[in-house]
């Protein structure tokens, strides 16, 4: 036992400020269960354990058995009798609420009865103080978009994987107009059961409140075509795109100065071929000095062919998934066209063009053709480096050892940055047996640690979606297997 | 050297810079020059005193810590390996070297304070919460089913 019984002095006695102290350093979880321990923690901790809400779709058998069989929404609707409301003592506290995973529920039910669910469920909107809504994996209905109305407050707003087959034009329309957003963020979408015309319609409606965004995520190229065509000049500080024409993207990017963090995604409408395309017109690039303020961008490995100018980047990304690339046969077309698209680009084969970035993603055969071309030209700023081994598959590896090792042994020098902290590869084209065998994790470690002297963190992700982490226990510099939160998926959060 | 006072009568002597860790102290300082009279600390206990002006001893000269911009984002626990070894030593009185730290406005003593005793909470049951702090459940069966119907509309259950 830690604490002496009886003593004066404890948690519960400790200053209000303190306590708050304490809290800060705790997930929502430990919060929640601190909360439930007497009547002074849950009065003080309540409001913190439900500013963000939760609706889960939890609903119990009986009612679920009367949703089967109703005949109409409203027969169902009446007899929910405030199942599922939110409890009164909450509704004050509650400024970022999350929908998360309907869609399974609500799949074997009829459009009628999954209305009158979400319907009932969404009813406390009406009386939510509401900053920030997430649906994820929801089916969108005419009355959920209805309740989604009386959130005046409402300043973002994220559908991820959310059916849009339920509801009308008119429906989304009324949303958008009624809110005063200033982040959306609409990805996965699915279409399934809506008409090409209603499709068009609500990217249309959803289009219209743009001007107003100071961020949007959004990943159906058929926005990023609209946005192209139109003289809308939003004032996007974060920006998330699919292209299928990169001369839309280009359009619009450029017309944004104010941009601070880039994501472009490209809808991959012939596979491969897309992927190795040269970006070669002279009249589409993207001035990067154009864009002050810009700190972050992620884009497709080909990109790199049409970045030119000067920039102030702090994290860059030549990555993409859109398109499957890690599972790619044979590598024998690849790389030689991303070193070609290295090569002729404005100098990003030199060490030196990544001054000043503190995170850099790229794809294995970039790093083999980057080159530190005079000394002291080196990064000062390089925290954490991602290669990306797609382009290459387990023969290349095999075959010709002597061309890898070199590679490997130049790369280790160019990137000997002392404030490297930590060096991932991932995509490796191994299995977990064959890695075991032919290439022992510990003898890397060794070799690498010799360059990067002062690496606190190694990974190593295989194909297989195995995450190996190793973590150098300081002071005595031994490295050790790690388990890290990095590899959780999304659903986990709920 | 100072004398302090603890408030069962003890006296502790320090220098200038190791008592300069506080806040307090170092304003009380500013308009003393001799060490005469001893400044008598009615809230710190000898037992916790010793404890605090050992840290502070420990930090003597070390950069003071600054306030964090976001106080928002849940924040990491680090604690470094002498602060660590410390405060686990004297985890039998931690709350007491929490009410001195803040009584006496010594940041980082009071950030040590508060992030083991996070790092004790993590993880845990409600019930073994309340084993560690000897908290009393004061509430009652219907109380306790209410709030496990609230709790399923928390973030994390």
């Amino acid at each position: 036992m830690l604490f002496l019984p009886g003593r004066d002095c404890n948690l519960l006695l400790l200053p209000l400020e303190t306590k708050s102290e304490i809290i800060s350093y705790l997930k929502p979880g430990d919060v929640l269960k601190l909360s439930s321990t007497c009547h002074v923690m849950r009065e003080i901790l309540f409001s913190t354990v439900f500013h963000r809400i939760v609706i889960r779709p939890n609903i119990d058998d009986e009612v679920m058995k009367r949703a089967r069989t109703c005949k109409t929404r409203n027969s169902l609707y009446r007899i929910l009798n405030q199942d599922g409301y939110i409890p009164e003592n909450i509704l004050p506290y509650a400024r970022h609420c999350v929908i998360p995973l309907w869609r399974t529920l609500c799949s074997p039910l009829q459009d009628h009865a999954v209305d009158a669910l979400l319907g009932a469920y969404s009813n406390s909107f009406l009386r939510l103080n509401l900053e920030s809504l997430i649906l994820f994996c929801v089916p969108l209905t005419p009355s959920l978009l209805s309740n989604m109305r009386e959130l005046s407050h409402l300043k973002s707003l994220a559908l991820q994987s959310c059916e849009f087959g339920h509801v009308s034009v008119t429906n989304v329309r009324n949303v958008v107009m009624a809110l005063k957003l200033e982040k959306l963020e609409i990805t996965k979408a699915s279409w399934w059961g809506a008409s090409n015309k209603d499709q068009n319609g609500i990217i249309e409606a959803l289009f219209s409140i743009t001007g107003n965004l100071v961020e949007l995520k959004h990943d159906d190229h058929k926005l990023a075509k609209a946005l192209a065509s139109t003289p809308i000049v939003p004032p996007l500080q974060v920006l998330h795109i699919r292209y299928k024409e990169f001369k839309d993207a280009v359009n619009f990017i450029c017309r944004i100065p104010t941009l601070v963090t880039l994501s472009i995604d490209e809808h991959y409408r012939s596979g491969l071929s897309t992927f190795l395309e040269h970006l070669t017109d002279p009249d589409l690039t993207i001035s990067l000095s154009s864009f002050p303020r810009l700190r972050q961008l992620t884009c497709p490995p080909k990109f790199v062919s049409a970045l030119v100018g000067s920039h102030n980047l702090s994290r860059l990304c030549f990555f993409t998934d859109g398109f499957d690339v890690y599972r790619l046969r044979t590598s024998t077309d690849v790389q030689p066209v991303l070193s070609q698209m290295l090569s002729g680009s404005d100098a990003w084969f030199r060490l030196d063009r990544y001054r000043n970035i503190q995170e850099l993603h790229i794809p294995l055969t970039f790093a083999f053709g980057i080159t530190a071309y005079s000394s002291g030209a080196g990064l000062r700023q390089l925290k954490k480096l991602t290669i990306d081994v797609y382009p290459m598959i387990t023969a290349d590896l095999i075959s010709d050892r002597e061309w890898l090792n070199s590679n490997l042994a130049r790369f280790s020098t160019t990137f000997a940055i002392p404030s490297l902290r930590h060096l991932r590869f991932i995509n490796l084209p191994f299995t977990r047996r064959n890695l075991n065998v032919n290439i022992p994790v510990n003898d890397l470690i060794e070799t690498y640690q010799s360059h990067f002297v002062r690496l606190e963190r190694f990974s190593f992700w295989l194909r297989e979606r195995v995450f190996w982490e190793f973590k150098r226990d300081l002071p005595d510099g031994t490295w050790a297997s790690w388990d890290s939160e990095e590899g959780e998926n999304q659903e986990s959060k709920f | 050297m100072f004398t302090l006072l603890s408030e069962d009568g003890i006296s502790f002597q320090a220098e200038r810079d190791v008592l300069e860790r506080s806040v307090l102290l170092k304003n009380m300082l500013e308009d003393v020059q001799d060490s005469s009279n001893s400044i008598p600390l009615p809230n710190v206990a000898s037992a916790v005193l010793e404890k605090v002006l050992h840290f502070c001893e420990h930090h003597r000269g070390d950069p003071l810590p600054v306030p964090e911009e976001d106080e928002t984002r849940m924040r990491k626990i680090v604690i470094e390996d002498w602060d660590y070894d410390f405060i686990s030593a004297n985890c039998d009185i931690v709350f007491e070297i929490i009410m001195a730290a803040n009584y006496l406005d010594i940041k980082d003593l009071l950030d040590l304070g508060c992030k083991y005793v996070a790092s004790l909470i993590k993880g845990k049951s409600t019930e073994q919460i309340r084993e560690l702090f000897h908290i009393v459940n004061d509430l009652t069966p219907e109380e306790e089913e209410k709030i496990k119907k609230e709790n399923q509309w928390a973030e994390a259950v």
